[in-house]
């Protein structure tokens, strides 16, 4: 009985290895991030190495184990296989995990620079391009459910451009509900309308994710947003699963919470973008998705598509900023 | 009956007499390698890697898919191959057998399907439709699983074509079934929603 245990746990600790080795391969040919564990997708060469060095590692420690400990009959040894490859999946899930919550502390998200701006209880960041004259200027709304999304590449390419931008913090607001949000985002356009170099005639509305869905409605509502544009817009609860590309960017664990924000965030419901695209006809009004596939215009609503980023994290995929850049360049600047 | 088992037991039967004349390193390799850790660990690596890989996302469906497709028809395969051994013993069992086989040289137990061609033939076939690379990587062990049960002298040599036959039959006839598509797809969409398809 104890030499079985003993061949039991000696097997699963060299398949446990072994796993371990082809999941950092598989992470590293698909650029999961989320599961790659213990060394992350920037570094391929290196994971390809550590990877086959631990599958190697299991084939000795195999060759080794047949001369020393009893060998495990044919179920047996299937099962402790199998239990092994779900163990390594667990750990490569919190390793990962762990690897980018120390990653995401080192390089803080929050948007820096620009200039703090008071919007009553709000705060927002107003970054200025350097051109002379009156520039055109978009009103930024980050995603209300996930604050932590990192936009600077978004608002360093949109400032380059010759757009002015100002990003609404939603952090300093607490809850919030969906007139609220509303209230807040009109208060946002008017002041960016009424800053001197601002071109007034040329101030448009960029949301992510729940924050495009907050674009719409709000575009629809106030005529003096010349262009609206929604990045990876959740527009319905009922929105298909991200699958594993979430793990292209996010930990498993970051993955999981967001879906679950979108979908159960009542805000989705309330917003109810879909309903209000007609309202901002004949106005520009776009949506970036991550589908592959060429551009279309759906009843006033163009669809870019951007060639399969993460939706879940879509201000991080450089193809969505510059879809994002081109289209106000066409429709703003 | 006799002649047929007679010449079941006894084709090939040259290569088990070479293999106790290898060298002990040579022969502590083979009996590694009929085990059950090397060769199944190895192909359920290739079938885990699988599932991940894909450069669209038709081409993940796709090859989760067969995975799935793979795996049911490797698990009925060996069932099969139970059964089969189950089968032999009905038919081999009463004193008679037993005194007409003990003066045969190549007898070595009761015939039987051979699992581990069922198995690994199952999976390659499977993934050889899809992607003959995979496939052709999962025949490789495989072979390499069933010829080192041929020499250590675990199997019979035509144990491993019946075993190759019934898994490479099973994994041509579940590919054909499109119906079977629906219920795989139901298990990707919830691997999907745990974000681990």
């Amino acid at each position: 009985m104890i030499s079985v245990t003993i061949s039991i746990l000696v097997y699963a600790a060299l398949a446990f290895v072994a796993a371990l080795g082809a999941l950092e391969i598989a992470a590293l040919c698909r650029g999961l991030d989320g599961l790659a564990w213990p060394i992350g997708v920037r570094h391929r060469r290196l994971g390809n190495f550590v990877a086959g060095l631990l599958m190697a590692l299991s084939l000795a420690g195999g060759m080794l184990a047949k001369l020393l400990i009893e060998p495990l009959g044919p179920l047996l040894s299937v099962m402790v296989i199998l239990v092994a490859l779900g163990l390594a999946l667990l750990v490569a899930i919190l390793g990962a995990t762990l690897r980018l919550r120390r990653r995401r502390q080192r390089n803080s998200t929050a948007l820096r620079g620009g200039k703090l701006v008071e919007l009553g209880p709000l705060q927002a960041r107003f970054y200025q391009p350097g051109r002379e004259g009156a520039s055109p200027g978009v009103c930024l709304l980050p995603d209300p459910t996930a604050s932590d999304d990192n936009l600077h590449a978004l608002v360093q390419t949109l400032v380059e451009s010759g757009i002015a931008v100002l990003a609404l913090d939603w952090q300093s607001l607490g809850s919030v509900d969906r007139l609220m949000l509303q209230g807040v985002v009109a208060v946002g356009v008017s002041h960016l309308a009424r800053w001197p170099e601002i071109n007034a005639a040329r101030v448009g509305l960029i949301g992510v994710g729940l924050g495009g869905d907050l674009a719409l409605r709000s575009a629809a509502m106030d005529q003096g947003v010349a262009a609206v544009l929604a990045i990876e817009p959740v527009l319905s609860e009922k929105r298909p699963w991200e699958g594993l590309d979430a793990l292209s960017l996010l930990s498993w664990f970051e993955a999981r919470r967001r879906v679950g924000r979108w979908r159960y965030s009542p805000l989705v419901k309330e917003l109810d973008a879909l309903t209000t695209i007609s309202g901002i006809s004949p106005r520009p009004a776009a949506v970036i998705v991550g589908c592959l596939g060429g551009t279309e215009t759906v009843e006033g609503l163009e669809i870019l598509r951007n060639g399969g980023a993460c939706s879940l994290v879509p201000a991080a995929h450089n193809r969505a900023v510059q879809c994002a850049i081109d289209w106000f360049k066409e429709h703003l600047v | 009956m006799t002649d047929v088992l007679y010449f079941y037991v006894s084709l090939f039967c040259v290569q088990h007499s070479l293999f106790h004349e290898l060298p002990a390193p040579v022969n502590h390799v083979l009996e590694f390698l009929a085990g059950w850790y090397a060769a199944p660990l190895g192909l359920l690596l290739i079938v885990f890697v699988y599932w991940f890989v894909g450069v669209t996302a038709t081409d993940r469906l796709a090859n989760q898919r067969a995975v799935l497709r793979g795996l049911m028809s490797a698990l009925i395969a060996w069932i099969l191959t139970v059964l089969v051994q189950l089968l032999w013993l009905l038919v081999l069992r009463g004193p008679q057998w037993k005194e007409t086989v003990a003066g045969w040289a190549c007898w070595e137990g009761v015939p039987s399907a051979c699992p581990a061609a069922a198995i690994g033939f199952a999976l390659g076939a499977t993934l050889w439709r899809r992607n003959w690379h995979w496939g052709m990587g999962c025949v490789l062990a495989t072979g390499l699983w069933a010829v080192a049960q041929v020499f250590v002298g675990v199997h019979y040599p035509l144990d491993v074509v019946v075993g190759a036959a019934i898994g490479i039959g099973l994994a041509w006839w579940l590919r054909s079934m499109a119906w079977l598509d629906r219920p795989l797809d139901v298990l990707i969409r919830l691997a999907r929603r745990f974000m681990l398809a």
